[in-house]
């Protein structure tokens, strides 16, 4: 017997450092690229996938600065994670980023915002960007009917994916509706101030607006504000409403659409994504092959009709 | 003395200039610019950049810098609508009353005094002291609001809404504070001890000019400047959220170093932070009107910002040229 004990201690540290790793021995380093609103429900989301995987987590928020967030990922690996879940801040940074992670031996999953290259992650899961403001675009074809209709496109951020391709899907489904003429593309780098003064500009030059790509949920009060000062703030259905297409699902936006401001809110699966980012990052750290390394959630599109009908899938309204 | 006014006269006469110029071209390309509603609309938007901008040119005039102007914003917003905002059952909105103002103002006063004993207390340069506070302001405002959307009914939207005399409240406060501060730099004691401080701070320290509290107040005064700029753009908006005053010190900076301020203290304007807000919000209003380019946006106020700065340099080095040479 009296060998058995040293034994087992070689074995165990041999185990623990090169074997795969127990879930409740997993440590995941979570790195956001900002705390606002609709990532604060994803810090939620994650903290409860992260409980029920039983790993342990070390969270830092790189407060929009792709320098700080690259340090930050270097913080985590030096403080010895076993995986990265990251919200990259720059497309570009996070190739590099993931490309140091991996190098050293920890596996780097990306959530909601792909990086320029997805080969550089072990797995990506995000929103479908491009399905969402594809769906934003044959919204407002299909609401413009072949009539003119003037459209103000606010734009998110200009350096990372959800921004960039929220607005490049959506004028590819406009490019079939000719009636459509996109009167402004306003970039705001998701300002809820900017997003308001652009409105407000739009409407002083063309007051006859009819709608506005909004493509997340923060800024829609500074829009309606914007419009309730040129006296436009009418409900769907009735005469003058200006056609008001959102993306997020967030409770504001879904407050929204149930007073009937907001004709069409596409909701991210926030709950799914964090669930699928922190499984993949906890097999990744055990050695395991993740079977598909990139996936993307179409969101849920909803709109005044269809709210409550739907509201059990749509994190935003319960 | 009179080379130096001058200079600053010539300097801003070129911003009002360029200000005119650029007026004109988007006058000319786009039909609603010229527009009186468009134009209430430009002054309307300027607002919180005027506001910080007459703060801040008592701040660089005496050599210092406040980075941190957007974070007091966000956290003495989140102060004020946390102690003081109910929320209205289980909805997102929070109703808020009139104890928001002086909740917010005196939270912006605290945090701009904490910036100036930083800055004289404990001899911290002005950049490094408030680059920290600009994280650690930003970062008491995500913790007390738990970076939690506000969609804010109530009192909070008198200010930013209200109108009066056809023009939005917030322009008459900016108008009426411009005033006040260009009278108290040019005119009044404190304002020349500020520029006599800015200018050569071991002469005024040696002529009996009390450095320390002058400092203090005029953190003081960014303080309470980004807790105004807050009520405000949330009064407009309508929300709170976690960017509120995120890069606003870079747009009040820039509208203070275009006005003819010089970063290099001892020199500055009022009226020329004025006009730099107005030209930064005219370019805005502009290009959202003639529909530009997305990307063509950062492009010019890069560039406006790499002019401004070029130009306090050169003035700078002219000014210097002339004090120096021989009358």
């Amino acid at each position: 017997m009296k060998p058995l004990a040293p034994l087992s201690t070689a074995t165990a540290l041999s185990l623990a450092l090169s074997g795969p790793a127990l879930a409740q021995d997993v440590t995941i380093g979570v790195s956001f690229d900002k705390i606002e609103p609709f990532r604060e429900a994803q810090i939620k989301a994650i903290d409860a996938a992260i409980e029920k995987a039983g790993a342990a987590q070390q969270f830092l928020n790189a407060d929009k600065d792709a320098q700080r967030q690259a340090s930050q990922v270097d913080t985590l690996i030096s403080d010895g994670v076993n995986a990265i879940v990251a919200i990259p801040w720059d497309i570009e940074a996070a190739v590099t980023m993931a490309q140091v992670s991996e190098a050293s031996g920890v596996p780097f999953v990306t959530m909601d915002q792909a990086p320029a290259d997805l080969e550089s992650v072990a797995y990506h899961v995000g929103g479908d960007p491009c399905a969402d403001g594809t769906t934003a675009g044959e919204f407002f074809v299909k609401a413009a009917d072949g009539q003119p209709f003037k459209l103000l496109e606010i734009q998110g951020g200009l350096a990372n994916d959800n921004g960039i391709r929220r607005s490049r899907c959506l004028n590819d489904a406009l490019a079939a509706a000719p009636n459509i003429t996109v009167i402004a593309q306003v970039p705001t780098d998701w300002s809820t101030e900017r997003a308001m003064i652009g409105a407000q500009n739009a409407l002083q030059e063309h007051p006859d607006l009819n709608g506005i790509y909004q493509p997340w949920n923060d800024g829609l009060t500074g829009i309606f504000s914007a419009l309730e000062a040129r006296g436009r703030l009418v409900p769907v259905g009735e005469e003058g409403h200006v056609v008001l297409v959102s993306i997020d699902g967030l409770p504001l936006g879904c407050k929204a659409v149930r007073d009937r401001l907001v004709d069409l809110d596409i909701a991210t699966p926030v709950p799914e994504m964090a669930e699928r980012a922190v499984n993949a990052a906890v097999a990744a750290a055990r050695g395991e092959e993740i079977a598909t390394k990139v996936e993307f959630l179409p969101g849920i599109p909803y709109g005044p009709d269809d709210v409550d009908a739907k509201a059990a899938e749509l994190w935003g309204c319960n | 003395m009179s080379g130096r006014m001058s200079l600053q006269a010539l300097q801003q006469l070129g911003l009002a200039a360029v200000l005119l110029a650029v007026s004109v071209v988007f006058g000319l390309n786009t039909a609603g610019f010229a527009d009186l509603g468009n134009l209430r609309n430009i002054l309307l938007d300027a607002t919180p950049t005027i506001i910080g901008a007459v703060a801040m040119t008592f701040v660089i005039v005496t050599r210092g810098i406040d980075l941190s102007i957007g974070s007091i914003a966000n956290v003495a917003m989140a102060t004020a609508v946390v102690l003081t905002g109910t929320k209205v059952g289980v909805s997102v909105v929070t109703e808020t009353g009139f104890a928001v103002y002086p909740v917010a103002l005196a939270a912006g006063l605290a945090f701009g005094l904490l910036n100036g004993w930083i800055i004289v207390g404990l001899g911290v340069n002005p950049l490094i002291a408030t680059l920290g506070t600009l994280t650690l302001y930003r970062g008491i405002g995500l913790h007390l609001t738990e970076a939690s959307l506000y969609s804010v009914e109530g009192g909070l939207l008198a200010l930013g809404r209200g109108q009066f005399l056809g023009l939005g409240l917030p322009v008459w406060l900016a108008l009426a504070l411009a005033t006040g501060g260009g009278f108290a730099l040019s005119r009044s004691v404190v304002g020349r001890q500020m520029l006599a401080l800015g200018g050569d701070p071991r002469s005024a320290v040696e002529t009996g000019i009390r450095s320390r509290r002058l400092i203090l107040l005029v953190y003081a005064l960014t303080g309470i400047a980004g807790a105004l700029a807050g009520l405000i753009i949330v009064g407009r908006v309508g929300v709170l959220t976690s960017e509120l005053g995120f890069g606003f010190e870079f747009t009040v900076i820039t509208a203070v170093v275009l006005g003819g301020t010089s970063l290099f203290g001892g020199r500055g304007s009022i009226l020329g932070s004025m006009l730099g807000a107005l030209l930064l919000t005219t370019i805005q209003n502009g290009l959202n009107l003639i529909g530009a380019d997305p990307y063509l946006y950062d492009v010019v106020r890069g560039l406006v910002l790499m002019v401004a700065v070029s130009i306090d340099t050169l003035t700078t080095r002219l000014s210097r040229r002339q004090r120096a040479s021989p009358v």
